[in-house]
């Protein structure tokens, strides 16, 4: 029986409002659902009570960083399997090598336009797609 | 008969006689000879020597002490005084030493003077005295010998002494003040670089501070000609697109200086795998194509099958090659590119050559061109990305890989930039 799924939810962390509102106006353009969080604590927050499918995170961000709030969400039973997009302006090497430790599913340097960021996130669905339960037998 | 014999007698006496006589004077002779073969052998020695008899009487002087001793018939009055006083300082040295019983020799200092020209003579004195069987001192022979020259040398050498200490220590300070120097210069190196590590973090930091505004320049723009916020007219979009082309550019040099600053700061690891040339040669044809489509140029490769593999960073080998290319097809209005590549199996190098019948570059340009912000041209006539940072780029990566760029090029006959870069890294083969 084939079940209708619900729009993916992506839950967007980055402290810069315009590119958040850039992220949002596309990926709500392009038929997803968009939460948003502007720093590491609102960004645990929300995922552990709105567990979305897919978040993308930028790294950079003020109190509890990108990297710290990559790490409890894979430390949380709750958010373990979400699949996690990191984002930073930083194209420093390292850079990318500390997110896979933190425990991020991929690596996006900025800019980033928007369809890129789109295509990510189509791709680590796809990869994904048994985790989140709407499996088509 | 008895005068006969009285006559005889005399005869034989006087002959006896005569006999003694002759025999008397050739012992005379012998005598002289001796005397005057001895006088010519002391006469012959440059020093004065003097024979002297207990009375304190010079008994026999050669010629040198003759000079100093004794005054001609007609000499001044002056030199007479000086003969004298010669001769009162002579005597009282060998007064002395016959008072002095025991030692056979003695030397001693006088001092002379030559009563020719009144110049001082500082005399070592050595005398021996002559001693009879009976244990007399029958007489004195002294030997002078003029220290002039000795004293002389010993105040040269002492003069030397004094210059070669007075060298040394100019040498002491002269080292003294070098490592003084060495050390500001030191401070100075530690200053310049923790300067130069300064303006390499402001300019990051600045670049990171460009990109976060222009993701939003290049995002909104590339939604808004994504139709997002509704369909555009031609006119919005030929503008849009013209605001897109212009945030790309700067995006662009924005990250040319990235590349200079991670490079400058050792923070660009190379990643080291095979290739082969031909493909990333084959993909960089591909990645241009629109330019070449546009440039109507003729663009041909010349890669060798037989191409070993290199063994480098195929990402930064690539830079390099897209920037050569890129450059090759903006500064050649007509005619040709061709890329080739050779590799030398003895000296395990492989070269990468781009060549053009471009504008060429002169002489005096052919350095600019591989500094930092420098065209040979600096005309605002750029077509394509760059802030005048590619070649400066490329060089450095070239040598990060272990390799090197160069030039060939004239003024209106063409360039051909060509990377040298070793077949594999020299502690990989």
């Amino acid at each position: 029986m084939m079940v209708q799924a619900p729009p993916t939810l992506v839950l967007l962390v980055d402290d810069y409002p315009d590119n958040r509102d850039i992220y949002v106006q596309f990926l709500t353009y392009s038929g997803l659902r968009v939460e948003e969080a502007e720093n590491g604590h609102q960004a645990l927050d929300k995922a552990f009570s709105l567990r979305p499918d897919v978040i993308v995170m930028d790294l950079s961000l003020p109190g509890l960083d990108g990297w710290e709030a990559t790490r409890r969400l894979k430390e949380d039973p709750r958010t373990r399997d979400i699949p996690v997009i990191a984002l930073t302006g930083h194209a420093l090497a390292g850079h990318s090598k500390g997110a896979f430790d933190a425990g991020c599913d991929a690596f996006i340097t900025k800019p980033c336009l928007p369809e890129r960021l789109l295509d990510e996130i189509r791709a680590i669905l796809a990869a994904a797609r048994p985790r989140s339960g709407d499996t088509t037998p | 008969m008895s005068i006969l014999r009285n006559v005889t007698d005399l005869q034989r006496a006087t002959a006896e006689l005569e006999d003694n006589y002759r025999k008397l004077r050739q012992t005379e002779a012998d005598a002289r000879a001796e005397r005057d073969r001895l006088d010519l052998v002391i006469d012959s020695v440059a020093d004065p020597i003097l024979v002297t008899d207990p009375g304190g009487n010079t008994v026999m002087m050669n010629a040198p002490a003759e000079h100093l001793f004794t005054a001609p018939e007609v000499s001044s009055e002056e030199a007479q005084r000086l003969v004298q006083a010669n001769d009162a300082h002579f005597s009282s040295f060998v007064s002395n030493l016959f008072f002095e019983g025991g030692t056979l020799r003695r030397s001693g200092s006088i001092s002379l003077v030559d009563p020719g020209t009144g110049a001082a003579l500082p005399m070592e004195a050595i005398s021996g005295k002559i001693v009879s069987e009976h244990g007399e001192v029958t007489a004195l022979v002294t030997i002078l010998h003029d220290r002039t020259e000795e004293l002389e040398r010993a105040r040269l050498y002492e003069e030397l002494k004094r210059a070669s200490a007075e060298l040394e220590l100019k040498v002491r300070e002269a080292t003294a003040e070098l490592v003084r120097q060495n050390e500001l210069l030191r401070r100075s190196h530690i200053a310049l670089e923790q300067a130069s590590a300064l303006k390499s973090q402001f300019l990051a930091n600045m670049s990171h501070e460009f990109r976060t505004p222009l993701n939003a320049i290049l995002g909104y723009t590339s939604m808004l000609l994504k139709g997002v916020s509704g369909e555009l007219a031609a006119p919005q979009r030929r503008n849009l697109e013209r605001i897109d082309s212009n945030s790309q550019h700067l995006l662009s040099i924005i990250n040319d200086i990235l590349d200079i600053t991670r490079i400058e700061a050792g923070k660009m690891p190379l990643t080291v795998a095979d290739f082969p040339m031909l493909d990333l040669i084959r993909e960089v044809l591909a990645e241009v194509e629109p330019l070449i489509a546009r440039s109507k140029l003729t663009v041909t490769t010349q890669v060798n099958d037989a191409l070993p593999p290199l063994r480098s960073d195929r990402q930064k080998v690539k830079q390099i090659v897209i920037n050569l290319l890129t450059n090759a097809l903006k500064f050649t209005p007509q005619g040709w590119v061709t890329v080739t590549a050779v590799c030398d199996p003895v000296i395990e190098r492989m070269a990468i050559a781009v060549a053009d019948s471009g504008i060429g570059i002169s002489p005096k340009d052919q350095d600019v061109i591989f500094e930092d912000f420098r065209q040979a041209d600096d005309s605002p006539t750029r077509q394509y990305t760059g802030a005048g940072l590619g070649l400066a780029i490329c060089r450095r990566l070239a040598t990060m890989l272990g390799g090197e760029l160069s030039v060939r090029s004239a003024l209106g006959e063409g360039s051909t930039f060509t990377l040298v870069l070793p077949r594999a890294p020299e502690d990989d083969r």
